[in-house]
């Protein structure tokens, strides 16, 4: 007859090969030839009684443990993690088969599965997961008797009746199981992939205007930004986010301005702002119009004031901006060309408009020309019935005469650039709801906002928001929704704007990002001589932790204080008796006839006014005293 | 410590009060703390209530020597301390010892004699030692000294200054007893002869070990001298107060209510002790504001310990 061992070692292997076959596609090479190798080798060896010692065993898997680890950052997480689950299974299947250590191999083999999960979700995840399991219940049954006889040598009866009694534990649990998997929320997406997939569709602006590319402008009420300020006038309520300079075919798109330019320091008033960014597509921070710098996280800006992250992110984002709302940027001399550059299809009645401006002898004057020009078309803002199609702006200035944002400003920059003046487009927010409750403002999607930077010589880039030609600006960019549903949506907006105050504060992603950094430096450490700067500064940081653990320890309250507390308590619930500050514990409970309740209270006082911390044990037992006291009533 | 020590001064207690002193329980209390804190009790009250009974059934009862001093204004220091005589039959000088020379002295009406004696009194008191005639006896110790007096009583009196009062550990009033026991009283006459058959209750060398271990062996913790400070430096902010409880004041609260825990056969003070005995120990030594003679010193330091919290953890 088969040995009991035996029989959970076979048990074994087939749970170390379920646990394999899902992961190997994604495993590194070494680890997907080892894995069934080791299976092998333990086969073969474990028939002998050969197997790797316990210590080399701790040694390798802490190497290959520290391997992995340094593998790890942000964007890869899951295949070091999945290397490391099979590079200890390796381990655990040369290593001596005691019962614990089989236990040990089943369970990683469970979480082989379900690391596996995280590149791919499968209905054979669901077979796999079962077997597992049954093998699982099984082994445990079987294990108790090996590690109580090694050598038993179950008969087929006995066999049975273990194995049946064995699989009757999963079977019973079978039912609870799909309760517990239709009433549980479940993932429909492979884990992994789906939070790299948050990334996908994202709001925001766009890094091209097309006049004439949609009929209507979209009406996303999802908050985008949050800016922690004082309240200022709606008038200086632009947050720039985007630059667009260069016309391409249809399109207008951003090139790197050339040359280089300053903030102007005018009398306007300096804006500090805590902004906090949802996850968007733009690849630029918005700021208040016109921020002079940004801290708090790492940026780089452009000539034209663009502040782009000097990494990547996915996720939100917190930085305060400096901005003055009556500055000008400031370029001394401009590459005129690349300002003046037309798009191609301009409507004719566009042209005669920027002829007619080209007759003034200054830009200035050209602007003045231009501005006039556009408010005698009386056009009109809607959001609305969009003019589409190659000829839209000739239907939106002289046919339709009413649009949006995008081309009253391609228009008006198109028209300039005729003229001969520098114009470029400028994208980004207008307007804002401000929080009184909270003091920020919040910015939905939908105000996104296109308006125009015009350079006049001796001056710099003037804002000019053309949309404000339109008869209706005021009632369609600024009289909006007022009601109750509106100011509930605001409260409300306060909880996610707190709720991303504390998750930017603890940002998972920059977690990884120090350990990630943490982990190079630690190679680079090997490699060259130590850094005794950095060794100093890791020795002020362990310092500084350990002060504010003691400092943490002494603050905090003390186990006679946390007593005193949960005596109070008893005391009010059980007795109706408020603790007295003048009144001694003593004299308190003089009265009360309960032999816990003055047993408490001896100990308690007899550490307290000996000047001596409460033991261990008078702590336990003050504790069990409490306990009592509070089932008693 | 053995915790025993404290159970046989409660057991004092309880047969005297059970037995020939019924209701007197409080003043038997505080001249036994007073005893053992090693220091003394004034008994302020009307004559009549068994001030006298209570000194000599507690001589009794610990087995210790007894005298007693009537003072008149014609009493004299040499009265109380004793006087050196010459002896015919030994042709020499030799010194009578007075009543001071008992462990337990009972001064009536002390403040009938003149400011001289009370001063030798009082000196004796704090020195626990006479001089006479260039010579210095040690008083047998234990020491205590029950004075009475009556406070209602003006007309021929010495009363006895503030700072002379700050040498007594404890002043208490005896107060009525209550109307069944007074009524018992009437009914079966004055017990004074009975006292006489008092057995002694604890061996003299408890009484000795038992004032060694106040001192000693009973632990008063950081917070409650913290506790006790706050009490005498609340006196002494006090508007109604001229003069607050003083440094000896305070040192003596702390020795009262460790003999107080004590008796509670407790190692430790507890806050509660220093409550019972801080009235007692020192409403006698507030001097107050001339125009409040209507407030009442004790009442007036149990409401300043209202107001002052108990270090409770």
């Amino acid at each position: 007859m088969i040995r009991i061992d035996t029989l959970s070692h076979i048990l074994l292997y087939c749970a170390a090969i379920i646990g394999y076959l899902p992961l190997a596609p994604y495993l590194h090479r070494l680890p997907a030839i080892a894995l069934p190798a080791a299976i092998l080798a333990a086969v073969i060896a474990g028939s002998k009684g050969l197997f790797l010692k316990e210590r080399p065993a701790l040694l390798l898997a802490t190497g290959l443990f520290l391997y992995y680890a340094l593998q790890f950052n942000r964007h890869n997480i899951a295949i070091p993690a999945a290397n490391l689950l099979a590079s200890l299974q390796i381990i655990r299947l040369v290593g001596e088969k005691s019962a614990r250590n089989i236990l040990q191999s089943i369970t990683l083999a469970l979480f082989c599965l379900a690391a596996s999960t995280l590149f791919d979700l499968s209905p054979r995840f669901v077979i796999y997961l079962l077997l597992l399991l049954l093998i699982f219940t099984v082994s445990l049954v079987l294990l108790t008797f090996q590690s109580a006889a090694p050598g038993f040598r179950p008969d087929r009866r006995e066999l049975r009746s273990i194995i049946a009694i064995a699989l009757l534990q999963p079977l019973t649990a079978l039912p609870l199981i799909f309760v517990l998997f239709f009433i549980l929320p479940r993932t429909q997406l492979p884990l992994w992939s789906g939070i790299s997939m948050v990334g996908g569709d994202r709001p925001g602006i766009s890094d091209s205007v097309q006049p004439g590319d949609k009929s209507s402008v979209s009406t996303s009420g999802a908050t985008l930004l949050r800016v922690e300020m004082p309240k200022i006038g709606v008038e200086d309520l632009y947050w720039r986010a985007m630059v667009l300079n260069t016309p391409e075919g249809g399109r207008w798109v951003r090139r790197e301005p050339p040359g280089s330019a300053s903030v102007s320091a005018p009398p306007g008033r300096a804006v500090r702002q805590s902004i906090y960014l949802e996850a968007n597509r733009n690849r630029y921070l918005p700021a208040l119009d016109l921020p002079q710098s940004i801290s708090g996280t790492r940026s780089e800006p452009s000539a034209d004031r663009l502040y782009t992250p000097s990494r990547s992110t996915s996720g939100r984002l917190s930085y305060t901006a400096l901005s003055r709302t009556a500055a000008v940027l400031v370029e001394k001399s401009i590459n005129r060309k690349f300002y003046t550059t037309l798009p191609a299809n301009l409507p004719d009645g566009l042209k005669r408009i920027s002829a007619q401006a080209a007759t003034a002898g200054t830009d200035r004057e050209r602007l003045q020309l231009v501005e006039d020009a556009f408010r005698k078309l009386g056009l009109a803002y809607s959001a609305t019935d969009l003019p589409t199609g190659d000829r839209a702006l000739e239907k939106f200035l002289f046919v339709t005469r009413k649009g949006h944002c995008e081309l009253f400003a391609t228009a008006f920059v198109a028209a300039l650039r005729g003229a001969g003046v520098p114009a470029r487009l400028v994208g980004g927010y207008f307007g804002g709801d401000y929080n009184e409750l909270a003091g920020y403002y919040a910015i939905a999607e939908e105000r996104a906002h296109l308006w125009t930077e015009v350079w006049l010589a001796g001056e710099g880039w003037l804002r000019v928001d053309p949309s404000r030609f339109a008869r209706n600006f005021g009632e369609a960019r600024q009289q909006r929704k007022s009601t109750l549903l509106h100011r509930l949506q605001l409260t409300a907006d306060t909880l996610s704007y707190y709720w991303n105050r504390v998750v930017i504060t603890y940002d998972l992603e920059s977690q990884f990002e120090v350990a990630r950094a943490a982990g190079e430096r630690l190679r680079g450490l090997r490699q060259g001589r130590p850094n005794y700067g950095q060794l100093v500064k890791a020795g002020a940081a362990i310092l500084l932790l350990t002060a504010g653990l003691l400092f943490w320890r002494r603050t905090r309250q003390s186990p006679e204080e946390r007593l005193l507390t949960g005596l109070a308590r008893v005391l009010r619930s059980s007795y109706g008796i408020d603790l007295s500050p003048t009144t001694g514990l003593h004299k308190t409970i003089e009265n009360i006839d309960n032999p816990a309740l003055h047993e408490f209270v001896a100990i308690y006082t007899g550490a307290v006014y000996r000047d001596r911390a409460l033991t261990a044990a008078e702590v336990a037992r003050l504790k069990s005293l409490l306990q009592e006291l509070r089932i008693r009533k | 410590m053995n915790s025993n020590h404290g159970a046989e001064f409660r057991r004092i207690i309880a047969e005297l009060t059970a037995s020939h002193l019924p209701g007197k329980g409080k003043p038997l209390r505080l001249a036994l703390l007073a005893l053992l804190s090693g220091g003394h009790i004034l008994i302020e009250d009307i004559p009549g209530l068994g001030k006298t009974t209570l000194a000599l059934a507690l001589a009794k009862a610990l087995g210790l020597s007894f005298g007693r001093v009537q003072c008149t204004s014609d009493l004299l220091p040499s009265d109380i301390t004793g006087l050196t005589i010459f002896d015919r039959h030994d042709n020499s000088f030799r010194f009578v010892k007075g009543p001071a020379f008992n462990n337990i002295l009972l001064v009536d009406e002390i403040n009938r004699a003149m400011p001289k004696t009370q001063s030798a009194l009082l000196e004796a008191m704090e020195e626990h030692r006479i001089t006479a005639d260039g010579v210095t006896y040690d008083l047998p110790e234990p020491f205590l000294v029950i004075a009475t007096q009556n406070p209602a009583e003006q007309v021929g009196t010495y009363p006895l200054p503030e700072s002379q009062m700050d040498r007594f550990l404890i002043r208490t009033g005896m107060g009525y007893p209550d109307a069944e026991i007074e009524k018992k009283i009437i009914r079966y006459g004055s017990i004074h002869d009975d006292i006489r058959q008092i057995g002694t209750l604890v061996e003299q060398s408890t009484i000795t070990a038992a004032i060694k271990n106040v001192t000693t062996a009973v632990y008063l913790s950081e917070k409650l001298a913290d506790y006790i400070y706050r009490i005498v430096s609340a006196t002494r902010n006090e508007r109604d107060i001229i003069t607050g409880i003083s440094t000896r004041g305070a040192i003596n609260i702390a020795q009262a209510a460790k003999a107080n825990a004590f008796m509670e056969g407790r190692d430790h003070v507890l806050p509660e002790d220093i409550k019972e005995v801080v009235v007692a120990v020192g409403a006698h030594r507030l001097l107050l504001r001339s125009g409040t003679d209507a407030i009442d010193k004790e009442s007036l330091l149990n409401g300043l310990l209202s107001t002052i919290p108990i270090p409770l953890s």
